[in-house]
């Protein structure tokens, strides 16, 4: 097993991202190491969308760079 | 805009960092008795400790009396040529053995023996005499997780005031005595004042000073900053420790795949021209894997500047060789990462270069984790400096956080009793001014701008080949920058989320030019190559002259530079 396997055995995270608040700028994907976000287009607006949540480190980068404060991240 | 509504907070200990060496600093302090609030740049606990990896060095053997804290101190200073404090290194040791004892009772998930008691493993890791490795199982988890899941209740449980979201920018201090800080919350735009008998600097290194880096985003030296500017003397800032980590493709800009670890399996470093090139700088070796980190760092830098990088100007780590189970089983995740962004690592390279790491140098202290120039100021973790000399000693890096974060806060509580300080209104007014006349300012150029013409200029005048020439432009340039491009910030952006996120990164540009500056005279001061810091005209280790601290401080609005012999 890996590491990153037995890890998300005993973690749970959630991490959300405010449709109204993404401005869809994609600082989160730009500072993100771990690939977690992706851009999408959802109807006519550019949203982040954590698509990789099991990679994320818990570094806060993305809430820390996120010019519309739209980032949550449980744990 | 409506910001900079005014707030004040009154507390013994104010501790400015929310990572694992500002969490024990708290709770240790918390506990001997007095009034503790953490101050936090991001929302919630864990800081730069959460990207830690793999494990850190605790002389836990003591308990059955098979190693031993001067053990550990023994080999810390070794690792450092002699170069470190022994106090404090003495004090750090302690205090993780402390820390690690705790960390075990609130249920950390460390590797453990049948009987409760930390598996250190079997034999020890290089540079140590004796076994001390703390992990978790699997040979590089996410200790710095395990660790905050054991800090984090016990924040919460003794009800410990966290205050997120602000960052320090000024500490406060009056007649060589800390009076408390400043910082602006950057959320809402609170301008916040805190009145305290003792200030405790947990803010980690500045990771963001260089374009190529493995911290989080938010590194950004503000201690180190706030510390230089209220007059603190900062040490051996010349010792920046770089690692290999991915830097392209861009998806991947900052990815740690442990190096090392791929090389002890097999893996090889070649050029654009499909060359191994480690012998033509380190004719002694007979694999990347034997290597030191300094040194493959400074050869992989070298064969980059000397135009062999690939066109990302990165080189290329072959993992064909590597055995495909291990592959496959241990490291899936990072395949399957590699896989996503097209990169297939049976066959095909990573792209890696050297990025800041960690910082060796720092806030100096003395054995109390106190500064030696400001009275009741505190630092500990990466953001105090001088105690492991010019190479840090494996696993070190999150033992000073918790070590050095016990010890002070351990002694900054013994402030507890003293009198409030008054503090110095006219230093709030200004400090205040200082962020106003930012908001204020239109039509200039964007703070994220500034921070990466700083990066940039790092990286290529003071990277892993240093000289007198490029440190003397690089000064010039960050002159340059701190008297045409600071005073022009300005903050753009429709929402006020967005200004007030540029406001930070302005705040955060200023800290990265001091930073930038004390780095850039310390490496000019210190005429020789050693650990981590490489000059390509000084190319030899000189113990006859530089067995010395390179000491920087501020000095009316002056940076001035001195060496001093080691203490020991």
């Amino acid at each position: 097993m890996s590491s990153v396997e037995i890890w998300n055995q005993i973690v749970s995270k959630r991490i959300t991202v405010d449709p109204e608040k993404c401005i869809g700028c994609g600082n989160c994907v730009r500072v993100c190491a771990f690939m977690v976000y992706q851009i999408k287009k959802i109807g006519k607006k550019k949203i982040a969308v954590p698509t990789y949540q099991d990679d994320c480190f818990l570094c806060q980068s993305c809430q820390a760079d996120c010019p519309g404060d739209a980032i949550t991240i449980e744990w | 805009m409506t910001i900079l509504t005014e707030k004040r907070v009154e507390t013994d200990i104010l501790v400015i960092g929310g990572g694992g060496s500002g969490c024990f600093a708290a709770i240790k302090a918390h506990d001997s008795g007095a009034k503790v609030h953490i101050v936090n740049k991001v929302p919630w606990l864990g800081g730069c400790t959460m990207v830690a990896r793999a494990g850190y060095s605790a002389a836990m053997g003591e308990q059955d009396s098979s190693d031993s804290v001067a053990g550990h101190v023994q080999d810390s200073l070794k690792a450092g040529d002699n170069m470190g404090n022994e106090k404090v290194l003495q004090a750090m040791c302690r205090g993780n053995v402390d820390a690690t004892v705790d960390l075990l009772s609130w249920g950390a998930a460390f590797k453990k023996r049948p009987d409760g008691s930390c598996d250190l493993g079997d034999k020890p890791r290089p540079g140590h005499t004796s076994p001390r490795f703390v992990g978790v199982s699997g040979d590089y988890s996410h200790i710095g997780k395990t660790i905050m899941d054991a800090l984090q209740p016990q924040i919460k449980q003794r009800g410990i005031p966290v205050i997120s979201n602000v960052m320090i920018t000024r500490l406060l201090v009056a007649e060589g005595e800390i009076a408390g800080a400043v910082g602006i919350d950057w959320r809402d735009g609170t301008f916040i004042i805190f009145n305290a008998k003792a200030v405790i600097l947990a803010t980690g290194g500045t990771g963001h000073l260089y374009q190529y880096t493995d911290n989080p985003i938010y590194i950004t030296g503000d201690g180190y900053g706030a510390a230089y500017r209220a007059g603190a003397e900062l040490v051996d800032m010349e010792f920046c420790d770089f690692q290999l980590g991915a830097y392209a493709p861009q998806e991947l800009f900052g990815y740690p795949p442990n190096c090392a670890f791929w090389m002890s399996k097999g893996a090889i470093l070649i050029n654009r021209n499909g060359e191994r090139f480690f012998k033509k700088y380190l004719p002694h070796r007979q694999h990347e894997a034997e290597c030191l980190r300094t040194e493959i760092s400074r050869a992989v830098a070298w064969e980059i500047l000397d135009g062999h990088g690939s066109e990302n100007g990165m080189i290329f780590l072959n993992c064909s060789d590597v055995p495909k189970d291990w592959m496959m089983t241990a490291r899936a995740d990072m395949v399957s990462h590699f896989k996503r962004v097209g990169i297939d690592l049976t066959w095909q390279p990573m792209e890696v270069a050297p990025g800041n790491h960690t910082y060796l140098g720092g806030v100096r202290i003395n054995e109390l984790a106190e500064s030696t120039t400001i009275k009741g100021l505190y630092a500990c973790g990466e953001a105090s400096g001088g105690w492991g000399g010019s190479n840090r000693l494996g696993g070190n890096g999150v033992a000073s956080a918790l070590g050095l974060g016990v010890a002070a806060g351990k002694s900054a509580a013994e402030r507890r009793v003293a009198a409030m300080p008054r503090i110095d209104e006219n230093q709030v007014r200004q400090e205040r001014r200082k962020l106003i006349d930012i908001v204020d300012y239109k039509g200039g150029i964007s703070p994220l701008k500034v921070k990466s013409k700083i990066q940039k200029l790092m990286q290529e005048k003071a990277w892993l080949k240093r000289d007198e020439k490029g440190l003397k432009s690089l000064l010039d340039g960050l002159a340059k920058i701190e008297e045409h491009d600071l005073p022009k910030i300005c903050l753009s952006g429709k929402r006020q989320t967005q200004r007030l996120l540029a406001l930070r990164n302005a705040l955060e540009a200023i800290n990265l030019v001091d930073c930038g500056k004390i780095v850039a005279v310390s490496a000019l001061t210190r005429t020789e190559s050693r650990g981590s810091h490489q000059r390509s005209d000084y190319l030899n280790k000189d113990d006859d002259n530089w067995l010395k601290n390179v000491i920087v401080y501020q000095k009316g609005n002056e940076l001035q530079v001195r060496t001093e012999p080691v203490v020991k």
